[in-house]
């Protein structure tokens, strides 16, 4: 059941390292401003 | 003990109606403002016969004035004036042709097909969508309290559609322009609306694209100019018992126990009350007004984090005649990649704006009363950096204006030098000045999704209670109806919290 848990966040993870490579420079600049922004949001969210 | 229920910081437009719909239920309400009149950015002035706008040109979603009216038992139109505004845009393309969308919409689908048959169908989608989000997400939340997960999740489980339309809010505004409509000049006439937020089409959330849309419901001007509004919301707060004390500037926020009771004044006087509503840039008041002292490390550093939003530097002119325009706002046709690239080879250079993007609002074509018989008011309006690579804005002013008035020439084709009776320049600067905007900011936060919903300052705050937040700064972010909301919202939350 660990394997199984561990190749499913595996496969997200791969997902959506290939679903980024995939998108527009647009899109890419887009998602990057956000993960930037990512570190802040718990404190963001309580404000 | 205390001398008043609730005491709001600042007369803008959210101040006044939460304090308005608090004096309705019967609360001992005082609203502080720094200025001598009402309304902060949806205001306007007098000089030489004309009266110019300060900051918001026009009125859409109306619906949330009239509900800000009926909870008060009121008419709007008692009030207000509206005058409908049609049509919406004009624009000016490159070679000098022009067109315009008219409030109807099938009338822009048909200018739409002027450009191409397959974007005018995907106008049809586009709007279906654009109606639903208005209708059924919009709608519900700009005037309820929108602060948690939880809350999106109902939103998302009461409406099964609206969680399929959620991913609007992880595509960008650019993309989610690109996915309906294929054509260059179509995609440029509506690349304007990421400028409404504050943000580039590459940094915009996708919901905002349907802005383009909401316009078509219908958009409004009061007659006398924008400060019609905030006196009439001004007018009913006074009708109910409520007290506005100008040219009152609050120092700080008096704390008790960890608990908002009060304001300092800058003269020193204390006015203590059981709530404190602001209606000021959350940084300036979370990081000045209440001070680091008294929050807790986690409340600085999400203040610390938020970005404010961009200033908006406008230039106010009386003209001797009728300018050679369309519509009450007439944008200088931008693509997606010319916006894209103002926003980051100059904007975030902090160059001073000379190409490029421009809007022209002419509220004397709707109110021919704000300008003397035959005169008329424009009102030039970019986006500038508050901070300048090289030079300061109090010295640049001139070349600002002579600098805008060549694109009027190039861009529009409007040659007014020579019908200038009056010229105004109002810089970010002089926009902290005035409304004591950190940074010049016009819409308080960076209005982007990592600012945005159960991101942004809580209506309730968390850090501080007995502190109640409304205005640009806190949920939905700028913009008149949202400011508006943000005041019906926080009225709620108190009224929950505090049962008369």
């Amino acid at each position: 059941m660990k394997k199984f848990k561990k190749l499913v966040m595996l496969l997200a993870v791969v997902g959506l390292i290939v679903a980024y490579m995939q998108s527009s420079e647009s899109t890419k600049r887009y998602l990057k401003h956000i993960g930037k922004q990512v570190p802040s949001l718990p404190y963001r969210y309580f404000i | 003990m205390y001398d008043y229920d609730a005491v709001v910081i600042g007369g803008g437009l959210g101040g006044l109606t939460g304090a308005a719909l608090l004096a309705k239920n019967g609360m001992k309400v005082l609203v502080c403002e720094n200025t001598g009149w009402v309304g902060g950015c949806c205001s306007s002035f007098e000089q030489d016969g004309y009266r110019f706008d300060i900051g918001a040109s026009v009125v859409e979603l109306s619906w949330i004035i009239d509900e800000f009216f009926e909870a008060v038992g009121k008419k709007t139109s008692d009030y207000i004036d509206f005058i409908p505004v049609d049509p919406i845009y004009g624009f000016v393309t490159e070679d000098g042709k022009r067109f315009t969308y008219p409030v109807d919409k099938d009338e822009t689908r048909k200018v739409l097909e002027g450009f191409s048959r397959e974007d005018a169908e995907a106008w049809d989608k586009f709007s279906k969508i654009g109606s639903e989000l208005v209708s059924e997400a919009f709608g519900p939340i700009l005037t309820s309290p929108f602060m948690t997960f939880k809350d999106a999740m109902k939103l998302a489980v009461s409406n099964p559609r609206m969680a399929g339309y959620m991913k609007y809010m992880l595509m960008n505004f650019e993309s989610t322009l690109c996915s309906f409509f294929k054509s260059d000049k179509v995609r440029a006439s509506m690349s304007l609306q990421s400028y409404f937020v504050g943000l580039p089409p590459a940094l915009c959330p996708g919901y905002i694209a349907f802005l383009a849309y909401s316009e078509h419901e219908g958009i409004f001007y009061p007659r006398g100019g924008m400060i019609e509004i905030p006196k009439a919301i001004a007018k009913v707060f006074e009708e109910h018992g409520g007290e506005i004390k100008f040219n009152t500037r609050v120092k700080k926020v008096l704390m008790e126990g960890g608990r908002a009771c009060g304001v300092e004044l800058m003269d020193g006087t204390e006015i203590r009350s059981k709530i404190v509503v602001s209606n000021v840039n959350a940084k300036t008041l979370y990081l000045d007004m209440i001070g680091r002292e008294n929050l807790p490390a986690w409340a600085t550093k999400a203040m610390e984090s938020y970005e404010v939003s961009i200033p908006a530097p406008m230039i106010m002119l009386g003209l001797d005649c009728k300018p050679d325009l369309d519509a009450h706002h007439t944008f200088c046709y931008t693509t997606l990649e010319e916006m894209n690239s103002i926003w980051f080879e100059d904007y975030y250079k902090k160059k001073l704006p000379e190409r490029g993007f421009m809007l022209i609002s002419w509220p004397s074509h709707a109110d021919p009363s704000l300008a003397p018989e035959g005169h008329h008011c424009l009102n030039l309006v970019t986006f500038a950096p508050y901070e300048l690579a090289e030079g300061d804005w109090d010295d640049l002013k001139e070349q600002y204006l002579e600098n805008q008035l060549d694109l009027v020439e190039k861009k529009f084709g409007l040659d007014i030098r020579d019908h200038i009776t009056v010229a105004k320049v109002n810089t970010p600067v002089d926009f902290e000045r005035m409304y004591l905007h950190p940074g010049g900011a016009v819409y308080a936060l960076s209005n982007d999704i990592t600012n945005s919903a159960f991101f942004r300052p809580r209506l309730r705050s968390k850090a501080v209670p007995g502190l109640y937040l409304t205005g640009a700064s806190t949920h939905f972010g700028g913009g008149v109806p949202p400011t508006i909301g943000s005041g019906i919202a926080a009225s709620k939350c108190i009224l929950e919290d505090m049962p008369i």
